[in-house]
């Protein structure tokens, strides 16, 4: 168990620049989970931390002790693998114990943390079998399992669950989430499913071109993104935009768009406004809310968009629709019967407003939490 | 992008780029020097005991032995012309010519003929390795064999007698217009199978669509196979001959043994020709010399292959 | 199922093109492999004749009984005095094949999975040793040899044969070795492996195919060498089986082909074994 710190880390790839200068201070027993889309330098930042890749500048430091150039095998980290990396030619018996000898742990003590190990993750019936006479929920097991029994300082996964059928990758989802609750070790995880990130981190690192964009508990990045990037990298199904300027009217600001006339409350986006600035509105599916004509009259002003799809999924229908702003996705609960063509009034829950500059994309909160300081273009 | 850039080309120089390549090159320095530890062994011995002696032989050709002063002097191309004035070395030349073109033509010709025939035949696998049985066997004990094969009073002579019903007595391996064909018989005969196993895995791996499509455009069996198999085929084809080529060109164990007593041994090829020069005469920077010429050959039709290879797989893709 | 054309609909509609009939082929190939197997066929008559029975007799003709075999055997193996040769070459082949597939193999190693400058030019240098044809290494070797007190030894055959062997398996194990998952070294660094650990015990032993395959054609290879053995090592004492049979020949001339024969068969004996036995990893061995 360790804390580890990621001081001004670089990574120079032939005159490219991949990692550009991350900060992260992750305390020890945190779950964190680096999350981005393909290429943002996630993989290769756990790879440092790992020292499967050299560090082009700055600093990682593991448990208060400066890294850079100790070799993998002195750095007591241990690593789940996207392809588990088992060792072919051995039995799992043989995986799990392979570190343990190495380090020359009596066999005693190797017999306890495999026992403890096997017990965790339930691998006593395939502990003398092959890696290739396992599914690849058992490989991953075993993968866990070689991790665990090194009781080492870090654990870092470099996005294990890709490989796996969407129900397994659930239940691995809730196993690794319990097992890190138990273990209590420093754990960074890697992966560009944001349903994973939100729902294993404490801390999410939200990642894109080499560089942290925000970071923060989920919920936190979630409610207050800070810019458009993450308000429509995070959230299932994403978040809706629409264009539009910035109106003073007296006191009052309000956003204006074709279809969207929305009030704007002072207090969540104090005095950066100014009239006429474009902007681009973010609002999630969940606030936007048909409106029914039996239904009480809505807060804030209705408008109008036709239905292009519905999608039923039982418990809630998502409603694609046309607006005079552009397309836009509303969540529906309980569902009701709608068909295509149909043209139904929506309202907004003002409270969740998301507002972007449309050029730089930084979100117009006032009560932004404290960002990182990164190069965000 | 641009932002990004800019703001890559601050960090760099903030961070000083030169810096960073400095401790690459220290990184890829030490992988190197762990990486010679576990080559070591065998780059001792490779060079030691194969290249540093072809450099010393291609200094050897140079040199003329002077025997009254008993050292080696530098003799420039001597060697090279005594070599092409040399009436054994233009019939050695003539046969090893020989030689390079049948090694093509005939284990080609009937190694693809067996390829074909055998692709799909119940009980594939026995013939296969009855064919490819000579493959295994030394160069010099089917020498032996076929030695007396061809013996005045061998197998094949007795055969031979049998269907013209008079007795038949050549001297196969003494007689000059003979002694290569048949040497070049024996030859086709141990190195078909080869041939033969190699292009069947050729034609395993060819994909089956353009071969379909093509019968369903109406081509018959010939056509499809001189349109679409035979080009698709090319890649292994070009490698067989070249492997073929590399062979026939250096063809010693059978021709030393069963020409041991043809008269002019030392004609049958030039492989023969140096062996003679170097371990029967002992004119080393002779010898030398051919050793020199056969290498260089085989390096020309080397390279001439991995240029042709390249080619040819992009033309096939 | 609309607008083919009448060729494409005449495909559908009739059977497969019927390839030759089954027993055709079978019986062609039954033919070719008779043919293939004549030469074999003489020889195992012949090693079953007495001299004089050989002489007197037909090459094809069936032979009288089964015992002259073993005289002939005796024969061949005293008078050819294949059984110091047939240790000799064991000890070649075995000790030949099995070092230059190891050195190989740790050769291979960093050149499939480490990074490290003009990586491709060091396996170009090892490989460059079978580019050349043998001729240019006999002369070199010869004076060599003699320099180092080398020739007529079996440490010296034994070098020279571990060195020649050594280039092929370098490319097969090469070429496999880059077809294993990167992600396993990366996972016995992290265990805690030293380099030399992780070849030893994780990349090793996954090569036992390639390994086994490319060591049976070298054996197989040493076991066949006459040139270098006559060249570096002719002496009675260190001779190849190979080399002791092409002596055999020259000298023995008078002892009758039913022996020669008989010492070929016996020195070949070895590797047809080898063969049969393990005919699939010989067959693997090729598809390089």
């Amino acid at each position: 168990m360790a804390e580890v710190c990621l001081r001004d880390l670089v990574k120079v790839y032939e005159q490219q620049v991949v990692v550009r200068g991350i900060n992260l201070d992750i305390p020890d027993g945190a779950f964190v989970v680096l999350v981005g889309p393909s290429g943002c330098g996630k993989s290769t930042t756990l790879r440092m931390i790992a020292g499967l890749e050299s560090i082009s500048h700055g600093q990682l430091l593991i448990d208060g002790k400066l890294a850079n150039e100790l070799p993998p095998q002195e750095r007591s980290v241990a690593m789940v693998f996207q392809s588990y990396a088992l060792y072919p030619h051995m039995t799992v018996q043989e995986n799990l114990a392979f570190s343990l000898k190495l380090a020359g742990i009596s066999a005693a003590e190797r017999q306890d943390r495999i026992d403890a190990a096997v017990k965790t993750l339930e691998l006593a019936p395939y502990l003398n079998r092959k890696p290739a006479e396992l599914s690849g929920g058992q490989r991953q097991r075993v993968a866990m399992g070689r991790a665990i029994v090194r009781e080492p300082k870090v654990f870092l996964f470099d996005e294990p669950l890709s490989n796996l059928d969407a129900k397994l990758r659930n239940q691995m989802r809730v196993e690794i989430k319990r097992l890190q609750h138990r273990l209590k070790v420093t754990t960074v995880y890697v992966t560009h499913d944001q349903v994973e990130a939100m729902t294993l981190a404490d801390i999410m690192v939200v990642m894109k071109d080499g560089a942290i964009v925000q970071q923060g508990s989920p919920l936190d990045v979630f409610r207050n993104p800070a810019n458009h990037f993450v308000a429509s990298f995070i959230g299932t199904p994403q978040m809706n935009f629409f264009h539009g300027t910035l109106q003073q009217e007296g006191e009052h600001f309000f956003f204006a768009s074709p279809a969207l006339r929305i009030p704007l409350d002072r207090t969540r986006f104090g005095t950066a406004l100014t009239h006429g600035q474009r902007v681009c509105a973010g609002l999630r599916p969940e606030d936007i809310l048909p409106h029914w004509p039996d239904e009480t009259p809505p807060a804030a002003e209705t408008f109008a968009a036709t239905i292009t799809l519905s999608e039923m999924l039982g418990n809630e229908t998502l409603l694609f629709a046309e607006s005079a702003s552009g397309p836009l996705i509303a969540r529906q609960l309980p569902p009701r019967p709608v068909a295509d063509g149909q043209t139904l009034r929506f309202t907004v829950r003002t409270e969740n407003l998301h507002l972007f500059d449309a050029d730089s994309g930084i979100s117009l909160r006032a009560d932004q939490p404290q960002r990182q300081e990164t190069n965000t273009p | 992008m641009n932002p990004l850039l800019q703001h890559d080309q601050q960090l760099l120089a903030r961070i000083g780029l030169a810096q960073i390549k400095a401790r690459e090159r220290a990184r890829q320095g030490r992988q190197f020097r762990l990486a010679l530890r576990f080559m070591a062994p065998a780059l001792l011995l490779v060079t030691a005991l194969l290249l540093l002696p072809v450099l010393y032989n291609i200094w050897l050709s140079f040199t003329q032995w002077q025997l009254f002063e008993g050292r080696d002097e530098f003799a420039g191309w001597e060697n090279y012309h005594q070599l092409w004035s040399s009436p054994y070395f233009d019939d050695a030349l003539g046969n090893t010519a020989l030689w390079v073109v049948a090694s093509v033509l005939f284990p080609l010709t009937a190694g693809l003929g067996l390829a074909l025939l055998f692709r799909q035949m119940p009980g594939q696998e026995w013939f296969k390795s009855i064919i490819f049985l000579p493959r295994i066997l030394a160069p010099t004990a089917v020498g032996v064999m076929w030695y007396y094969v061809y013996a005045p009073q061998g197998m094949l002579n007795q055969m031979l007698g049998q269907f013209t019903s008079m007795p038949v007595e050549t001297g196969w391996l003494f007689e000059e217009q003979l002694v290569t064909p048949a040497i070049i018989l024996t030859f086709v005969w141990q190195s078909c199978g080869l041939v033969m196993v190699l292009l069947l895995l050729g034609l395993a791996a060819l994909p089956r669509d353009p071969l379909d499509a093509a019968r369903m455009d109406g081509a018959r069996p010939w056509q499809v196979f001189r349109h679409i198999t035979l080009p698709l085929l090319a890649p292994t084809l070009l490698m067989v001959v070249i492997l073929s080529v590399l062979a026939g060109f250096t063809v010693f164990d059978l021709l030393w043994v069963m020409g041991a007593n043809y008269p002019q041994q030392r004609t049958l090829s030039l492989a023969v020709f140096m062996y003679f020069e170097a371990f029967q005469k002992n004119s080393w920077a002779f010898a030398a010399a051919t050793a020199v010429v056969i290498g260089g050959v085989v390096l020309a039709v080397t390279w001439l292959q991995t240029l042709l290879q390249a080619r040819v797989d992009r033309m096939v893709r | 199922m609309q607008n083919l054309t009448s060729q494409q609909a005449n495909w559908l509609a009739l059977p497969p093109p019927a390839s030759p009939p089954r027993w055709g082929k079978a019986l062609c190939g039954l033919a070719i492999a008779l043919l293939w197997l004549l030469p074999f066929s003489y020889v195992l008559l012949a090693i079953f004749k007495s001299t004089a029975e050989y002489a007197a007799s037909p090459p094809l003709s069936l032979p009288e009984g089964v015992s002259p075999l073993l005289e002939n055997i005796r024969m061949a193996w005293e008078q050819g005095d294949m059984a110091q040769a047939m240790l000799n070459s064991s000890l070649y082949a075995a000790v030949g094949a099995s070092l230059a597939v190891l050195l190989a193999a740790m050769a291979a190693y960093p050149l499939a999975r480490m990074q490290f400058r003009h990586r491709n030019l060091w396996f170009l240098l090892l490989f460059a040793g079978t580019v050349f044809p043998f001729q240019m290494y006999l002369i070199p070797l010869f004076f060599g040899f003699q320099w180092a007190e080398l020739l007529d030894t079996h440490l010296g055959m034994c070098l020279l044969y571990t060195a020649i062997c050594i280039p092929f398996p370098v490319l097969v194990l090469r070429n496999y070795m880059q077809n294993l998952s990167l992600e396993i070294d990366q996972a016995a660094r992290l265990d805690g492996a030293s380099e030399f650990t992780l070849f030893w015990r994780i990349i090793l032993p996954n090569l036992r195919g390639p390994m086994s395959a490319v060591f049976l054609l070298q054996f197989t290879w040493i076991w066949n060498d006459m040139l270098f053995s006559s060249v570096l090592g002719n002496s009675p004492d260190t001779r190849s089986i190979m080399n002791a049979l092409l002596v055999f020949q020259g000298s023995y001339a008078q002892s009758g082909p039913n022996i020669m024969l008989t010492a070929a068969v016996l020195a070949s004996l070895p590797t047809l074994l080898l063969f049969v036995l393990l005919r699939r990893q010989f067959m693997q061995g090729l598809r390089v």
